[in-house]
């Protein structure tokens, strides 16, 4: 293993769990997920000499997978569904909508994904990779005021709604 | 609770998903993006000089001469979660190879045989195995995309495809063909009907298909 291999595997060993979990909580399906991060994570080494040189490496690799999914759920939109099974997939294929994963708590799950999709992504950035206001808003092309806005609405989402979880589990 | 706890308490409940690929795997997959590149950008420079010299003889041999070209008839992709995408044109360029769509099949891990028709004694029931859905076209040359789910295949059953051969459409539209300027004929209108099913190794075969 060369040089630029060896720092490349370090930088996987690194983020490649962050990434999956960033991309997975923002799209909400797990094959889905691992399969855009891992081609992300391909193409970070195609082009690791310009992807080595990126403030955030590991907001670069969100950034593609996201792009990604999105290639991904426009080349299926299309798609009819010619049985009635196929078409209940489609309502919750791609970016349909998120789909419940039963390794997760469900209450955490249901208010994440109720989230708008913009607000998840920018959690996800936050809670995953830990990355400061300027950063986020780099990695997802938006104002950086926009990310405070949508990081505060998500935040107060996530609260109200397990704080009302959590009240309604308690015994009286 | 703060909004570090609140974020924390999310925070761990992913603790549990990792990508378990191996960096080996990502490097492949890496190089073989390179290569892609690398043949798409040469077919590129070569098509380009290739096209320039076919588009000054033509020029000079015939200014009615048509070019056309022709999509691959079908397409395999393995997708997320062992899921493999086996796409079929219906167009008239080009017909399905079935040996070669079977090898193709293989080569990502679904068993498959290319059959004139589905057995006869075959049920039609919504399958968690195998989907089909329709892409429709304006031009009319439609595709159907088959999806089938390898991790939900159970050992020893094979995928059975069939209608790859074309048949008239059902309402037996003539139109004109033009092949030259001095040349005029009528052909039917043939299409592909690609049908689908799951059969088991005792024989027992489900489709999803119409």
């Amino acid at each position: 293993m060369n040089a630029q291999e060896a720092s490349f595997a370090d930088f996987y060993e690194r983020s490649r769990d962050n990434c999956l979990r960033a991309v997975f909580a923002s799209i909400g399906d797990r094959p889905a997920a691992e399969d855009c991060v891992a081609e992300a994570f391909a193409r970070a080494w195609v082009s690791w000499r310009k992807v080595s040189a990126h403030p955030v490496p590991q907001a670069w690799v969100i950034r593609t997978a996201l792009n990604l999914s999105v290639s991904s759920w426009r080349r299926r939109r299309r798609e009819v569904p010619l049985d009635d099974a196929g078409s209940q997939l489609s309502s919750t294929d791609g970016h349909g909508g998120p789909q419940v994963d039963d390794g997760l708590d469900s209450a955490i799950w249901t208010v994440l994904t109720g989230l708008p999709l913009r607000q998840r992504q920018v959690i996800a950035l936050r809670l995953f990779l830990d990355l400061d206001t300027a950063s986020t808003a780099a990695a997802l092309d938006i104002a950086p005021g926009t990310v405070t806005a949508h990081l505060a609405r998500a935040t107060a989402a996530l609260r109200e709604q397990l704080t009302h979880s959590n009240l309604r589990e308690e015994p009286l | 609770m703060s909004d570090d706890d609140l974020l924390q308490t999310v925070r761990e409940e992913f603790a549990q998903v990792r990508l378990t690929a191996p960096v080996d795997q990502i490097l492949a997959r890496g190089q073989a993006l390179r290569r892609r590149h690398r043949l798409v950008s040469s077919l590129g420079a070569a098509a380009g000089t290739a096209g320039l010299a076919a588009a000054l003889t033509v020029g000079l041999v015939s200014s009615s001469a048509i070019t056309a070209s022709a999509e691959a008839a079908w397409s395999v992709k393995s997708g997320p979660g062992h899921t493999v995408s086996l796409t079929i044109r219906d167009q008239p360029q080009s017909r399905p190879d079935g040996l070669r769509l079977v090898k193709a099949l293989r080569a990502v891990g679904v068993s498959a045989v290319v059959r004139a028709t589905l057995p006869g004694r075959c049920r039609q029931a919504p399958s968690s195995a195998i989907k089909i859905y329709a892409i429709p076209s304006k031009a009319g040359h439609h595709r159907t995309v088959i999806r089938i789910y390898a991790r939900k295949i159970p050992a020893g059953s094979h995928v059975a495809i069939a209608g790859l051969r074309p048949v008239p459409a059902p309402n037996r539209v003539k139109i004109k063909v033009v092949r030259h300027a001095h040349d005029h004929g009528l052909i039917s209108v043939r299409s592909l009907r690609p049908r689908v099913a799951m059969v088991t190794r005792t024989g027992l075969c489900v489709s999803p298909s119409r």
